[in-house]
C-alpha cells in the first residue's frame, strides 16, 4: 500500500527542525524491523545534514517528496512550506510495514533543480540513498513472514468438537 | 452605535522570522547551485546561519542579507541582496508567501561565473543587533557602478517581507 | 484528537485480566465454537491464499439484543486464540467508534482512514494475530440509505465509505487482522458493510436452560464471599426462577440476584441468607418491569 505523510516546515518549524522530524519518522519506521539497527537510519541521513534543510527551504520536497521503498513499504514524505504548512495535519506515528523492513531499504530523492549536483554527490555516500526515479509500488515481500502459518494446526486439533 | 473590533494576530514574529530565514538561505543555496559555486559551507553552517538570520529578523534589526560571488580574478560579481522590510504590527491578513517558481525562472537567466568562484555572505543592520555565533564585523564589496535588477518581493509574512536584488558588472 | 486516543485497549494475550471473560458468558456452545473457529480459519486461510481466492475480509459480526454478552465474547476471543497461534500470542485492540464520529464536521472520514489504514496497521506491524473490536459498530457504518439530511449525510457517507475501504484494504494486506463488530441494531448498519462479513453470528437471549446456567454460575461465583449461596445454586427450584427469566438478556438475569438481595434488609446485611423465595419474587418483579419498559418504549427490533 502506497502511503503519504506530510510534514510542516516554515513558518511552523524551521527547515532544520523539519529535516529532523523527517529523519525521526524514517528512523522510527524502519528501526522497528529486526534487520535495522538503532541509529543506523539517522547515520545514513547524516550525510545530508545541511543539504536536507536546504532542500526543504528551497521547496524541493514540496510537490514530489522523498520516497522510502522496501519490501511491502512505499512511503512518500512531502514537506510543505508557507501557507500550505499551516494547514498540514501531521501524522508522525511510525508507518505500517516498518517492522518487516529489510536492509535493502532505499530513500529516493526528487529532482532538486540547482541542488541536483550537491544531492547526487551526497547520495553516493550510501547505497540506501538514490536520486533515481522510485518504483511506483513496493516490491512484494520475500521475507520470512510471507506464507508463514499463523495458526498451529496441532493446537487446533486439541479443540475437538 | 459604535462597533469595535479587535484583530488578534494568530502568528507571531517568530513564524515570520522562521519563514523568511528559510527562504533567504534556501534561495542562497539555490543561487550557488545554479552558478556552480561550491555550497558545501552553506550546508555545513546551515543551522548556525539560519538561527542568526532568524534572530535578527525577530529583533527587527536585519536590513539586508547579501551574497557576494568572488571570482578568481578578483572581480566581485554578481552580488545578490535580500532586503528585509518590516510592517510593524503584524496585523492584517497577510499570509506566508514564497515565490519560488518565479525565483527558479529568474535563476535560469543568470550569467555563469568562472570556475573557482567562491561566495561570501554578509548581513547589514539598522542599529543594534544581537551577537550571533560565527558572525563578526566585515566589510562588504561596493555595488557602485553595477547594474541592478530587482526581482520584487521574494517572500512575505505578517510582520516582514524580503525581496531580491541582483547586481552585475 | 489524535487518532491514538480512539484506541481504548491494546493488549497482548494471554493476559489474566481477560482469562475469565469467555467462560463468563453462558451461551450455546455452538455460538462460541463458530466465533472461535471463524477467527482461526480466517488467519489460516488468509495467510496462505490471496483474497481473490478466499473472499474473506476478516470481518465477523456479532448481533443480538443488548446484554447478551457480545462485547464480552469479542473481548475474550483474543485470549482464546492465543494458544492456537504459532506464536502463542494474540492481541486485542478495542476502538471507540463514538469518538470517531464525534469529530468536527467533515473530519470523520479522515480520522477513520487514518485509524484503520495507518494507526491500527502500525500497531499490528509485528504480525501477531490480532482481534480488533468495533463495539456498537452501527455508529461507524450508518446505513447510507437511511441517513437523513439533518444527520449530515455527506459526512456519514464518507465515513462509512472510509470504513469499507479500510476493510477491503486490510483484507489482503493484513491477513493476521480480524475485525469483530458488535451491534444491537443490524437494521441500522450499512448493507455494504454487512455483505463484507465473513460470518454473522446471532447471540440471542438465553432460554430457560441458559438462564439456569447463568444463575448457577453467578451464585457459585458469589459464594466465594458468601458461602451459603453455593447451596442455593443447587436448589432444584432454581429452575422455576430460570423459566421466569427465559428470554431476558444475560445481564438482566445476573442482576436478578442482586435485585433479590435488596428485597429484605436481612439479605442486604448478609447476602448469604438469600432464599429461593427471594429469587422467585425478584424474577416476577424483573419480568413485570421488563414488560412495562418494553411497552413504554414501543419495543426495539435489534435482532436480525
Amino acid at each position: 500500500m502506497e502511503r503519504t505523510r506530510l510534514i510542516a516546515a516554515a513558518p511552523v518549524r524551521s527547515a532544520s527542525e523539519a529535516w529532523q522530524v523527517l529523519t525521526t519518522l524514517l528512523s522510527d519506521t524502519l528501526e522497528r524491523g529486526s534487520s535495522i539497527s538503532t541509529g543506523s537510519v539517522a547515520a545514513v541521513l547524516a550525510n545530508l545534514n545541511g543539504l536536507g534543510p536546504a532542500l526543504i527551504a528551497g521547496g524541493h520536497l514540496e510537490s514530489k517528496g522523498i520516497v522510502l521503498v522496501d519490501e511491502g513499504l512505499h512511503l512518500t514524505i512531502r514537506v510543505l512550506t508557507a501557507d500550505a504548512a499551516l494547514d498540514v495535519e501531521e501524522n508522525l506515528n511510525p508507518v505500517p510495514g516498518g517492522a518487516n523492513a529489510t536492509d535493502g531499504w532505499t530513500i529516493y530523492f526528487p529532482p532538486a533543480g540547482p541542488l541536483d549536483r550537491a544531492l547526487s554527490s551526497a547520495v553516493k555516500s550510501s547505497p540506501h540513498l538514490s536520486t533515481a526515479e522510485p518504483p511506483a509500488s513496493a516490491p512484494a515481500q520475500r521475507s520470512e513472514r510471507a506464507g508463514k502459518s499463523l495458526i498451529d494446526v496441532d493446537a487446533l486439533r486439541g479443540l475437538g468438537n | 452605535m459604535t462597533f469595535t473590533s479587535v484583530s488578534t494576530p494568530t502568528h507571531t514574529i517568530v513564524h515570520t522570522a522562521t519563514h523568511l530565514a528559510d527562504v533567504i538561505l534556501g534561495s542562497i543555496a539555490d543561487i550557488l547551485g545554479t552558478l556552480g559555486i561550491d555550497a558545501t559551507q552553506v550546508f555545513a553552517d546551515w543551522d548556525r546561519d539560519n538561527r542568526a538570520i532568524s534572530e535578527w529578523i525577530k529583533e527587527g534589526s536585519l536590513t539586508t542579507v547579501a551574497l557576494e560571488c568572488h571570482q578568481p580574478n578578483g572581480v566581485v560579481a554578481p552580488i545578490f541582496e535580500f532586503p528585509v522590510s518590516y510592517t510593524g504590527t503584524g496585523e492584517g491578513d497577510r499570509k506566508f508567501t514564497a515565490d519560488r517558481a518565479a525565483l527558479a525562472r529568474y535563476l535560469a537567466k543568470l550569467q555563469t561565473v568562472p570556475s573557482g568562484t567562491i561566495y561570501k555572505m554578509f548581513c547589514s543592520y539598522n542599529g543594534w543587533h544581537s551577537s550571533q555565533s560565527g558572525w563578526g564585523p566585515a566589510t562588504r564589496a561596493s555595488v557602485a557602478g553595477m547594474r541592478s535588477y530587482s526581482f520584487g518581493t521574494l517572500a512575505a509574512g505578517p510582520h516582514a517581507s524580503t525581496g531580491l536584488r541582483y547586481f552585475t558588472k | 484528537m489524535d487518532v491514538s486516543e480512539l484506541v481504548k485497549t491494546e493488549c497482548k494475550m494471554p493476559d489474566s485480566r481477560y482469562a475469565g471473560l469467555w467462560d463468563s458468558i453462558v451461551v450455546d456452545i455452538s455460538i462460541k465454537n463458530r466465533l472461535l473457529r471463524s477467527a482461526a480459519l480466517s488467519f489460516r486461510l488468509r495467510a496462505d491464499l490471496p483474497f481473490e481466492v478466499t473472499a474473506l475480509h476478516g470481518l465477523t459480526i456479532l448481533y443480538g439484543p443488548p446484554g447478551t454478552g457480545k462485547t464480552t465474547l469479542a473481548r475474550g476471543l483474543a485470549h482464546q486464540l492465543a494458544p492456537l497461534t504459532t506464536q502463542r500470542s494474540a492481541r486485542l485492540i478495542e476502538i471507540n467508534p463514538h469518538g470517531l464520529m464525534s469529530a468536527e464536521h467533515g473530519q470523520s472520514q479522515r480520522r477513520v482512514t487514518e485509524l484503520l489504514t495507518d494507526y491500527v496497521p502500525s500497531l499490528v506491524d509485528d504480525g501477531i494475530p490480532t482481534v480488533v473490536l468495533l463495539d456498537e459498530v452501527e455508529s461507524m457504518v450508518v446505513a447510507r440509505s437511511q441517513a437523513s439530511l439533518a444527520a449530515n449525510p455527506a459526512d456519514v457517507h464518507r465515513a462509512t465509505d472510509a470504513v469499507l475501504t479500510a476493510i477491503d484494504s486490510n483484507a489482503s494486506s493484513l491477513p493476521h487482522l480480524v475485525f469483530v463488530a458488535t451491534t444491537n441494531f443490524t437494521g441500522a448498519i450499512d448493507e455494504a458493510f454487512l455483505s463484507r462479513a465473513d460470518v454473522a453470528i446471532c447471540v440471542p437471549t438465553p432460554d430457560a436452560a441458559g438462564a439456569l446456567a447463568i444463575l448457577k454460575t453467578t451464585l457459585n461465583a458469589m459464594s466465594e464471599s458468601f458461602a451459603p449461596l453455593a447451596k442455593l445454586a443447587q436448589n432444584p427450584a432454581l429452575k422455576q426462577v430460570a423459566s421466569a427469566l427465559a428470554g431476558m438478556d444475560g445481564r438482566r438475569i445476573r442482576k436478578t440476584i442482586s435485585e433479590a438481595m435488596l428485597g429484605r434488609i436481612e439479605t442486604v446485611i448478609e447476602p448469604g441468607v438469600l432464599t429461593i423465595d427471594d429469587l422467585l419474587s425478584a424474577a416476577q418483579l424483573v419480568k413485570q418491569s421488563a414488560h412495562i419498559t418494553q411497552s413504554n418504549l414501543g419495543g426495539r427490533n435489534g435482532a436480525h
